[in-house]
C-alpha cells in the first residue's frame, strides 16, 4: 500500500488550535512536552538520590506533597502524544525504523547532533518555562508576552545559527 | 461555562483522561502535519520546507481567536487559564539555547 501524503498544512494548522482551544475549554491549559520530560526527571532523581532531591531547591518544589511527580497532566498528555503520533503514522503507513539526515553525513553523526540539540534544549526550556509547544504556541494562543518573546528567541536564533550546521541537513 | 475542570463542572478525576485524550489529538496532528520528520523541521531554516511556520502560526492564530470567541460569547472565563508569567531575561537566554538545541538536534 502507498505512504499517504502528509496533511495541507494549513487544515493541520487549523485542527492544532482546536486541539489547543479544547485543552483550554477542558482544563484551563495549554499543550506542553518539556514539563513531562522534566517530571520523568525529578521522579528519577527521587528515586535513586533521595536526599538530594529533598535538599535541592530545584527538585524539592515537584515531589514535596508525597504524590509521585509522574502523576501530572503533562505526563498523561505526552503519552497520549506518542499513542496518537504512533496511530496516525500506521494509518498512514508511514512507521518505518530511519535516522533522517543529509546525504553528506553519516547517521551517526545525526544522532550525536541530536543528543546534543536535546541536551540543550532540555536545558533551554526550563529557563524559558517550556519549550516550543509550552511556551512559544501555548503562550501564543494566550496572548503572553512570555510565549512571543521566546517564539522569537527560539526562531531567530534558529535561522541565525543555521548557516553553521547546514551540512547536516543540505 | 468553561474552563470545565477548574470550575469543577467535569469532576477532577476526569482530568488525566483528557489530558490522554488532548495528547493524542495532538501527536496525531503532529504526525499528519509532517512534524516526525526532523528533515523538514529543519528545512523552515534553510527555506526549503516551510510547514512549520504554516502549521505553527495557523495553529496559534486559530487558538488565539477560538479563545476570544469563547470569551466573548461566555462559553470560557479567561481569568482561569493559565497564562505563562514573564521573565524577560530567563526568557530570551532559554529561547536562544532552544534556538541552537532546534537546528543542531532537529527538532
Amino acid at each position: 500500500m502507498k505512504v499517504k501524503k502528509y496533511m495541507n498544512p494549513y487544515l493541520a494548522g487549523v485542527l492544532l488550535g482546536l486541539v489547543l482551544l479544547m485543552s483550554f475549554f477542558f482544563t484551563g491549559r495549554g499543550l506542553g512536552a518539556s514539563g513531562a520530560v522534566k517530571s520523568v526527571v525529578v521522579a528519577s532523581v527521587d528515586t535513586i538520590a533521595p536526599k538530594h532531591a529533598e535538599s535541592s531547591e530545584y527538585y524539592s518544589k515537584y515531589s514535596e506533597e508525597g504524590e509521585s511527580p509522574l502523576k501530572s497532566w503533562l505526563v498523561f498528555q505526552v503519552i497520549g502524544v506518542m499513542v496518537g503520533g504512533f496511530l496516525s503514522g500506521a494509518m498512514s503507513r508511514r512507521l518505518t525504523w530511519k535516522v533522517e539526515h543529509s546525504p553528506k553525513i553519516t547517521s551517526q553523526r545525526r544522532l550525536i547532533f541530536a543528543a546534543i540539540g536535546g541536551l540543550l534544549f532540555g536545558f533551554g526550556s526550563q529557563l524559558g518555562r517550556g519549550c516550543t509547544s509550552g511556551a512559544a504556541l501555548t503562550g501564543m494562543a494566550v496572548l503572553s508576552l512570555s510565549g512571543f518573546v521566546t517564539m522569537m528567541a527560539i526562531f531567530g536564533t534558529a535561522f541565525a545559527f543555521a548557516y553553521f550546521v547546514r551540512k547536516n541537513w543540505i | 461555562m468553561g474552563p470545565l475542570i477548574p470550575q469543577e463542572i467535569i469532576s477532577e478525576g476526569w482530568n488525566f483522561f483528557i489530558a490522554f485524550v488532548i495528547g493524542i489529538g495532538f501527536g496525531a496532528v503532529l504526525e499528519q502535519a509532517g512534524f516526525t520528520s526532523s528533515r523538514k523541521l529543519a528545512g523552515v531554516f534553510y527555506g526549503y520546507d516551510t510547514v512549520v511556520l504554516k502549521v505553527f502560526f495557523t495553529g496559534a492564530i486559530t487558538a488565539m481567536l477560538g479563545l476570544l470567541y469563547f470569551s466573548l460569547f461566555g462559553w470560557i472565563d479567561l481569568n482561569l487559564i493559565y497564562v505563562n508569567p514573564m521573565f524577560i531575561g530567563s526568557a530570551i537566554v532559554g529561547g536562544i539555547i532552544m534556538g541552537v538545541g532546534f537546528i543542531v538536534g532537529g527538532f
